[in-house]
């Protein structure tokens, strides 16, 4: 035995050093920790995709983008006569829609999901004090009717085409909360058992169930004797917590954890070199998803306004080897904000191709002239020079940044870069449409999200509407707005399929916006694992975890 | 003596207070508030729903208002509620200040006698090989980024050497497994603390060694050991002694870039955490409290440094 050997095994009894974990658990690196457990209150990826392990949501949307029952027995639609169209009682039309829940549907402590919780989250999601996030929910469902302790129907004031669909709507423990949350439901979001006492076996309803948390640092899971579905592969999922992604990637190549979860890992770049250096040792996935790169154009700046300078910008630049050089070609190049996994992307509309002579033809057309210094003019004298932003310290969008400045400085256009500390960025200068220029960032979706808060031209933030809104770029287009509010409520997806198609033309013509790519989320897991299915939206892999698998 | 520490004791009440509406004004006065960063990362949220939640959360009252009531709750020893955690301030604290405590209490300690003992000895011959060294050493570790230091540690001795984990508290209990997480963060903090004793040390020392009286013991036949520690060392101790009180307050105030590297939850990271995420309770507590140890500390050394030197009672 050589010197550091003996030494590294003396070091290793004197310290207790730990052993290699067995197969019977898995060792998850993720780069957040949830600041809540309880699954309304607060919404953040750290927390889905714990909650995927633990929790069964009664809807969801699967790894084909359909939505899909988790804990009710068959998906209602009108086609089954699981919902009814019903006048809701401020005239609107409305929709009760009736779910059945799984039988053995429990508890971890053996209580059955019953009506009552669907109840008690309905409850306590309608009280405004009760502190939940996202409440168009709750205040669209205004009535329930309970069938009996496993069959509920819910009464919506409206009805879209996501009437059934319900993946907010998550069932909460009565017999541990309600009377917690009854004593003041003010103050129940900091009482709620679910960070008071997190090991509580009622509070989860998934293959597995919370066992122990270490604030910041871990959770570890444990398989749930109550559930009722296949059992999940592992007896321990331990989901550590290391924000800094050197340190995350070391942990992993150090055996410290046993795959990093692409929901909440390695930035893409970062996994790629590592893709390099250690691809023999783990599987390497790259799932493209709902997170969409682009740039908001101010349509508020005269050179802005004009159609042709927003197209010889876009013809200017070359994505595909932007996405080629930077990002492995991992990535898939956006020509518009719909993905080309969702079921209303259309991939026969026209695209602008990477195109500098006709972008300088554009811009000779539209009055820019270019002037001794390469960079354009108009007939006023005025430079072609337009401000870039994007969030400072994003490695990937800073050097997305840098290659854009140089191609539309090929074609005369000026690109001074000015980036902001997200928080700056995104609380005060794009939300309230203070960017000079073009504003690079990300939207993230669901699939077949109606893009209403972006693109219509009610949406426009302004200190009038006390900067609510998302269309930062003041796009204003009548057919547009026309079809934003057509789509939700044309229920059947093939007469969708045609307003779809037609935002997207209106989007790509029109040039609000210069789609750039669809972000990839880098998933890096052993070797000896199987099964894991990433989704691409929001809903995580860990949802499906009882279809992982160990290979031999 | 008890005159000065009465003075230091009122100056320290002035210094909390001020402090403390200075951190709430200046978390204010970040661009945006707890519901903004919510929005940006649940795209469900309307405006409806951040109006609502600003209002429960108190965020739309004016910022002298929320102070006071902060204040007057926090004088009668209720600190809040962290929003961050989902726990009580004072939970979450204790939590991160043993943590912190666990890793820079015996880190502070290994790089003062580390670093004095180095010192001393590199003041013995300046200009020699062994002061040569020692000043190698000392600006490599004032030089080395903690960050850098604490990747290449786990590099060499995580994933090379299998040696000790990456990082993270131990999920076993007891003190072996903690001992064996925290050997690469004190070995860091440990290399890139003792160079500011050295230098200080070697510093203060090659100046006590040239003054008349350090000549006097040594024409008087004092060995060399007895005319380093008894004689130069008490008289070159002063300036170590501010070094370690300012080291001493890291301990609530963290070790932000280590405990972020080797994951290891500590009152740095949740500082930094709790000013990022608007965190008004948890903030302003673990700044208060930075901030009374550091005063506390400092007039430690004010004391220590007077009963060493009696000059300073003048």
């Amino acid at each position: 035995m050589r010197r550091p050997s003996l030494i590294a095994a003396a070091l290793a009894a004197a310290l207790g050093a730990v052993p290699a974990p067995a197969r019977e658990t898995l060792t998850i690196g993720i780069t957040q920790y949830p600041s809540t457990l309880h699954p309304s209150i607060e919404s953040m990826a750290a927390k889905s995709y714990v909650h995927g392990f633990a929790l069964r949501p009664i809807t969801v949307h699967d790894a084909e983008w359909k939505v899909v029952c988790r804990l009710c027995e068959q998906l209602p639609t009108l086609e089954n006569g699981g919902a009814v169209p019903e006048r809701a009682p401020n005239g609107s039309p409305g929709v009760a829609v009736t779910y059945r829940l799984r039988e053995k549907a429990a508890w971890g402590d053996g209580t059955p999901i019953t009506v009552e919780d669907i109840l008690f989250a309905w409850e306590a999601g309608r009280e405004p004090t009760t502190g939940i996030g996202p409440a168009e929910l709750y205040r669209s469902l205004y009535r329930i009717t309970v069938q009996d302790q496993r069959t509920v129907t819910l009464h919506f004031d409206k009805l879209t085409f996501e009437y059934n669909a319900i993946n907010e709507l998550r069932p909460l423990p009565a017999h541990l909360e309600r009377s917690i949350w009854q004593a003041d439901p003010r103050t129940y979001r900091n009482r709620t058992l679910y960070d008071r006492d997190p090991a509580r076996p009622g509070l989860w309803s998934g293959p597995y169930r919370v066992v122990a948390a270490q604030a910041g640092a871990s959770l570890t899971l444990e398989r749930n004797p109550a559930w009722h579905g296949p059992e999940p592969p592992f007896r321990r999922i331990i989901i550590r917590t290391v924000e800094n992604t050197a340190a995350l990637e070391a942990n992993l190549l150090a055996g410290q954890v046993d795959m990093i979860a692409g929901e909440l890992g390695l930035p893409l770049d970062q996994a790629l070199a590592l893709e390099r250096r250690a691809g023999n040792r783990f599987r390497f996935h790259y799932q493209p998803g709902l997170v969409y790169e682009h740039i908001d154009l101010n349509l508020d700046l005269p050179a802005l306004a004009d159609r042709r300078v927003r197209e010889a910008l876009l013809r200017a630049i070359d994505r595909d080897q932007i996405v080629q050089r930077l990002f492995d070609g991992r990535v898939p190049v956006a020509h518009s904000f719909v993905n080309p996994l969702d079921r209303m992307y259309d991939a026969t509309l026209p695209r602008i191709p990477f195109d500098p002579e006709g972008a300088q033809r554009l811009l000779d057309e539209a009055g820019w002239r270019v002037g001794a210094d390469g960079i354009r003019r108009n007939a006023a004298g005025e430079r072609l020079s337009l401000e870039l932003m994007t969030t400072a310290g994003n490695r990937s969008r800073e050097l997305v940044q840098q290659v854009l400045q140089a191609m539309w400085r090929a074609v005369g256009v000026e690109i001074r870069i000015r980036n902001e500390p997200p928080r700056v960025f995104f609380g005060e200068t794009v939300s309230r449409r203070r960017f000079q220029g073009m504003a690079l960032f990300a939207w993230i979706s669901a699939p077949e999200n109606v893009p209403r808060t972006i693109l219509h031209s009610s949406e426009i933030p302004s200190e009038a509407r006390n900067w609510a809104g998302q269309n930062y770029t003041g796009f204003r287009h009548a057919e547009m707005d026309e079809l934003l509010e057509r789509l939700p409520v044309t229920l059947e997806a093939e007469a969708r399929r045609p307003l779809w198609r037609r935002v997207q033309e209106i989007y790509a013509t029109d040039i609000p916006v210069i789609p750039l790519f669809f972000r990839a989320d880098a998933h890096i897991w052993p070797r000896w694992l199987d099964g894991v299915r990433p989704t691409g939206h929001l809903a995580p892999s860990s949802l499906w975890v009882e279809e992982w698998r160990v290979l031999p | 003596m008890l005159r000065l520490i009465g003075a230091r004791l009122v100056q320290a009440a002035l210094t909390v207070i001020l402090l403390s509406f200075a951190a709430y004004a200046l978390i204010e006065l970040m661009p945006g508030d707890p519901i903004d960063v919510a929005i940006a990362s649940d795209p469900r949220l309307s405006a409806a729903d951040a109006e609502r939640l600003r209002a429960l959360y108190g965020l739309d009252r004016p910022l002298a208002e929320r102070y006071l009531a902060w204040a007057a709750s926090a004088a009668l020893g209720e600190f809040g509620f962290s929003r961050l955690f989902a726990a009580p301030t004072s939970e979450v604290l204790g939590s991160a200040l043993l943590n912190s405590t666990a890793l820079l209490l015996p880190s502070t300690l290994a790089s003062a006698a580390i670093g004095i003992g180095l010192g001393i000895l590199a003041a013995r011959r300046p200009r020699g090989s062994l002061d040569t060294m020692v000043n190698a050493v000392a600006f490599a570790g004032i030089a080395m980024p903690s960050f850098w230091l604490a990747i290449l540690l786990i590099i060499l001795f995580a994933v090379l050497l299998g040696w000790f984990p990456a990082g993270g508290p131990p999920l076993e209990p007891g003190p072996a497994a903690w001992l064996h997480h925290l050997a690469l963060p004190w070995l860091t903090l440990t290399v890139l603390g003792l160079a500011a004793y050295a230098r200080q040390t070697r510093a203060a020392m090659i100046e006590a060694l040239g003054e008349p009286w350090i000549r006097t013991a040594r024409a008087k036949g004092a060995p060399a050991s007895r005319v380093l520690l008894h004689h130069a060392f008490p008289n070159a101790a002063i300036p170590v002694i501010t070094v370690a009180a300012l080291d001493f307050a890291t301990l609530v105030s963290g070790a932000l870039v280590v405990e972020t590297v080797f994951a290891w939850p500590g009152m740095g990271k949740l500082l930094y955490d709790a000013i990022l995420g608007n965190d008004y309770n948890l903030a302003l507590l673990a700044l208060l409290l930075a901030a009374l140890v550091t005063l506390a500390a400092n007039l430690a050394a004010d004391i220590l440094q007077i009963a060493i030197d009696p000059r300073l009672r003048r």
